[in-house]
């Protein structure tokens, strides 16, 4: 039986050429784009994205403009404002980054570009730290916009280039589809010669207005631009079809390369059709493929994208294979794919009984939770201990504070999307009238989705508190700067927006504290839970994130703990454990003074360098 | 035929250090690989777990590795290793530390962490496994941070290893701080010469 050409090799592995590195999936997008002659990006951290952006702060020459911006709808808009000078544009971003980001793509794909946008959009099929498992390629289809969807770090490389050359030539954005397992995958990559970027100019004639008889002509012109596309990408190496079979396979994406192991490790015959442009297809060469009858399966992830366009293509066109995938159960409807599955899915295509492999063991679990010494935890712990035998309920929203939910008592009671702890408070407030309504918003979350939350409360006079975890940083994905910092993606000095300021001339009343300062975050708790109503309180509660800024000294458990357990039992600080009937606080101990603040004997004190 | 290993471990132990270690050396000798990291919430305390395909067919695939397939398990902490003990072959070879790092939640008062137990376990499922106490080999060699280069160097000891030492222990080398470099050399030779008692 042939060997596929898998696609690791295609660049007829030189492998000790000093231009081939290992570069992960993110990193070879960025180079892609650099080697592509970007002008301009702009990005929000978002995992499994985040890397792109990053990797274009560290390499991008200084001619190329970039930006963390507030959110991935303005990201965008910078992006399409800087193709419609002629410039070549990047934005990146995770999958619901998009939905955040898709006002502005869709009717940026009935206007069009100038000179060039490739959207990066990370999806995480599981999800592994997402919440969603949606499949952008949907959204991309709704939006009219192509997608390319690599399988390893080199074609992540190849059809981010590819991309900004589709992009350029038909003047619509593209999108590049990586998903978790190429972001943060590690593989060979040879860069191709560079080219250089391009000079912006703006042209009045008006081709950036959309108005609705603008919007009619646009629609025309975007479906009769996919048409053309898809006549285009037949004839190009983004498709490759190998093999032979009545059984046959259309793949996409990294779900491509564990097929092929399977296939090899198994000995089965199939025919396989890659495909690299996904959205349009290369209609063509997929309707040949599925002409030739048998059963063909969709091998693909997050969701059955194309198991649906390969249905449609049967029924335009009568033809007699049938089609497998997540929507006839062959592959499963939830959770990624990984060889392991492949083995399964192709052994039963194929008739073949596989040995069984041992279970995993879950036997200790081992839950995230929030850094010995965060910030967060104080204030989470002075909330939920003024609500005792009181009626409170705590909004969520998502950044390291979401892992308030593993605290001894869970600290929210929502999580729903970015700015969502805001937007739901304004819900429960007006309804919930014989409770507190308390939303917690870190400081990015803030100003990304939580300001117009906030507006809408002043408006309404909702009575509700908003707590802003101030730790001067965007933490969970990596500390990128946000605007409420005095730093930019590659300049240490920055213009800050102060957001006890912002929130006062919103017209909130606004109070302040450092949580590291225990009985002053205790006394705002308690105030702000038994406060008469009066409109929005918003309490900034600013101390930096202990992984930038650790603390200076370490606590100690004395001889004086009688072995209550209060701080183990409600603290849930990772740093305290329980031996020899006694707390103990280890060296991961970061100096919060939290438990040094609740423990009813003063039994923790500051550890001395003599002991 | 290649090696493939699947590495477990908990934030800050140095499991992404150890692939990118393996990947440079790797590239050192011309060999082809491919590798994956499930970065998770590492720093938040939780696991971190990584697959590394050295030579082929493995290195024409996708990093991730099929259950019961993998040649290697580096299970930097015991409970890791024991949650990921499905993707070994059961003719590979488990190296294992000994040191456990309590989840949270098992913090002695709601429940204990029975490391002693899990060791057993692991010994118990799997016939070729290596205990390592790689924490008191790094803290002999001056930096308990040190952990991923002894298991480097038990790596660098083992029967049929693809890379030979030489490459292994400057890319290793090349990867760590400066200041760092004299314990990491130390820990990676305390890891390669360790032999348990008896």
């Amino acid at each position: 039986m042939a060997r596929s050409p898998a696609p690791n090799e295609r660049r007829s592995g030189c492998w000790m050429s000093g231009i081939t590195k290992i570069r992960s999936g993110n990193e070879a997008i960025a180079l892609g784009a650099i080697d592509a002659g970007i002008g301009v990006a702009a990005a929000y951290p978002g995992t499994p994205s985040t890397e792109v952006m990053e990797s274009l702060t560290s390499w991008a020459g200084s001619e190329i403009h970039l930006q963390w911006s507030a959110n991935e709808k303005v990201a965008l808009e910078v992006a399409l404002a800087a193709a419609g000078t002629g410039v070549r544009a990047l934005t990146a971003m995770k999958q619901v980054g998009l939905n955040v980001a898709l006002d502005a793509l869709m009717t940026g794909a009935y206007l069009g570009v100038k000179g060039a946008l490739v959207l990066v959009v990370a999806d995480d099929p599981g999800p592994h730290s997402s919440q969603t498992e949606q499949d952008t390629r949907f959204l991309a289809k709704a939006a009219g916009v192509p997608v390319l969807d690599p399988a390893t770090p080199q074609q992540a490389y190849d059809f981010t280039r590819l991309a900004f050359q589709v992009s350029e030539r038909f003047g619509i954005p593209v999108i590049v589809r990586p998903t978790t397992r190429l972001s943060h995958g590690l593989g060979p990559v040879r860069r191709g010669e560079p080219i250089p970027g391009t000079t912006p100019s703006f042209t009045k004639d008006g081709r950036l207005v959309i108005m609705p008889a603008v919007a009619t002509k646009r629609h025309g012109w975007l479906r009769e631009t996919l048409q053309e596309l898809s006549g285009f990408l037949a004839t190009t190496d983004l498709w490759e079809r190998w093999g032979t079979g009545n059984l046959g396979f259309v793949t996409s994406g990294v779900a491509d390369l564990y097929l092929r192991e399977a296939l090899e490790s198994l000995g089965v015959n199939a025919r396989v059709l890659r495909l690299g442009a996904v959205h349009p297809l290369p209609e063509e060469p997929v309707a040949a493929f599925l002409a030739e009858g048998g059963e063909v399966y969709a091998i693909e992830e997050p969701d059955s994208f194309l198991e649906e366009r390969l249905l449609l293509l049967k029924g335009q066109r009568d033809l007699a294979v049938k089609i497998r995938g997540r929507l006839s159960g062959d592959l499963p409807g939830t959770g990624e794919l990984s060889p392991t599955i492949l083995r399964q899915v192709v052994a039963r295509a194929a008739g073949q009984t596989l040995s069984p492999v041992r279970e995993p063991d879950t036997a200790y679990p081992r839950p995230p939770v929030l850094c010995a010494g965060c910030p967060h935890r104080s204030v989470f712990y002075a909330f939920q201990r003024a609500a005792r035998g009181k009626r409170v309920v705590f909004t969520g929203d998502i950044g390291c504070y979401t892992l308030g939910v593993t605290m001894p008592v869970p600290a929210i009671d929502t999580c729903l999307c970015m700015g969502g702890a805001i937007g739901m408070a304004n819900g429960l407030a007006p309804l919930l009238t014989d409770t507190k309504v308390v939303a917690f918003l870190g400081d990015s979350t803030f100003f990304h989705a939580g300001i117009p939350g906030l507006i809408n409360a002043v408006h309404e006079s909702y009575n509700l508190t908003l707590v802003i975890l101030d730790n001067d940083t965007t933490a969970m994905t990596g500390f990128q700067p946000h605007p409420g910092m005095a730093r930019k993606a590659r300049e240490k000095t920055a213009r800050r927006v102060d957001i006890a300021d912002l929130c006062r001339s919103l017209g909130a009343e606004v109070s302040q504290v450092d949580p590291r300062d225990f009985q002053a975050l205790w006394a705002e708790a308690r105030r702000l839970l038994t406060a008469k109503p009066a409109g929005p309180r918003v309490l900034v509660a600013q101390a930096p994130c202990v992984q930038k800024e650790p603390g200076q000294v370490r606590y100690q458990v004395t001889e004086a703990c009688d072995g209550c357990s209060l701080c183990v039992r409600e603290a849930g600080c990772p740093a305290i454990t329980w031996r020899n009937d006694r707390a103990f606080i280890d060296e991961s101990c970061t100096g919060c003074h939290l438990c040094a603040a609740i423990c009813p004997t003063d039994a923790i004190g500051v550890l001395s360098h003599g002991n | 035929m290649g090696t493939d290993l699947f590495l477990a471990g908990v934030g800050g132990q140095g499991t992404i250090l150890l692939v990118r270690v393996l990947l440079a050396a790797a590239e050192r000798a011309g060999l082809p690989a491919v590798a994956s990291e499930t970065l998770g919430m590492a720093q938040r305390g939780g696991s971190v777990s990584a697959t590394v395909r050295l030579g082929e067919p493995g290195a024409r695939y996708s990093p991730l590795i099929a259950r019961g397939a993998a040649q290697l398990l580096v299970g930097l902490e015991p409970g890791e290793a024991l949650r990921y003990l499905d993707f070994l072959s059961p003719t590979g070879t488990l190296l294992v530390g000994t040191d456990g790092v309590p989840p949270a939640g098992l913090n002695g008062l709601q429940g204990t962490y029975p490391v002693a137990e899990i060791l057993a376990k692991l010994r118990e499922h799997h016939v070729r496994t290596h205990l390592l106490p790689a924490r008191d080999l790094a803290r002999q060699a001056g930096q308990v941070k040190a952990q991923s280069a002894v298991f480097l160097g038990a790596l660098a000891g083992l029967p049929d290893w693809p890379l030979p030492a030489e490459t292994l222990l400057g890319a290793l080398e090349e990867l760590v701080p400066a200041k760092a470099r004299e314990a990491n050399t130390m820990a990676f030779g305390l890891g390669r010469d360790y032999r348990p008692e008896g």
